[in-house]
């Protein structure tokens, strides 16, 4: 992460604009696997002020990945948060940087589906945007989670 | 710190008390410079 990721201008101008970055060595603070209870490293955890948990992520990511999860922990945080006008704004741009990502695109396609209804009061925005996750993505676990939308 | 330009904090109570007053979240990153 620190030799690709991080030095990469788009993640930088990302985690400054929407992030306060705290980061542990976990040789020297060993401590911190059973705080964040968290074996593996990298982990990326996002969290609010109150320390609740949004994402989490095992492993490297390279500057699309990290883009891509940090948008949908920002368009989750907006969900729970039942701000659900600014998770359908955010949904956007969820939309827009995990493009092209097989493993995170149908997840934003599901969840700004979640937040679009959410934020008209509108089933039908559900509808219309698992029906196009179940069309774009239809082998995806997040078209799985969907389908059933066409049953009923 | 691994991280390019990145200010990476210490402290999550200290990050908390910023994203407080920016409206922001908090991104802890667990590394092994290994």
């Amino acid at each position: 992460m620190g030799a690709v990721t991080y030095p990469n201008s788009d993640v930088q101008r990302y985690i400054e604009q929407h992030f306060v970055p705290v980061q542990f060595n976990v040789v020297e603070q060993p401590e911190v696997v059973d705080r964040f209870n968290s074996a593996w490293t990298p982990s990326l955890i996002v969290q609010d002020v109150e320390g609740r948990e949004y994402r989490r992520s095992l492993g490297y990511l390279d500057p699309p990945r990290f883009l891509g999860e940090m948008a949908l922990a920002r368009l989750l945080e907006g969900i729970h948060r039942r701000d659900f006008k600014t998770a359908n704004h955010r949904a956007i741009e969820a939309l827009e940087l995990t493009k092209g990502d097989p493993d995170r695109e149908p997840e934003a396609l599901y969840f700004g589906s979640v937040a679009a209804y959410k934020a008209a009061n509108d089933a039908e925005k559900l509808k219309e945007g698992w029906n196009r996750l179940l069309d774009q993505f239809p082998e995806s676990d997040w078209a799985k989670k969907a389908e059933f939308i066409r049953k009923s | 710190m691994a991280g390019g330009n990145i200010k990476w904090g210490s402290s999550v109570e200290a990050a908390r008390k910023e994203a407080r007053e920016q409206g922001k979240l908090i991104l802890v990153d667990l590394f092994n410079p290994g």
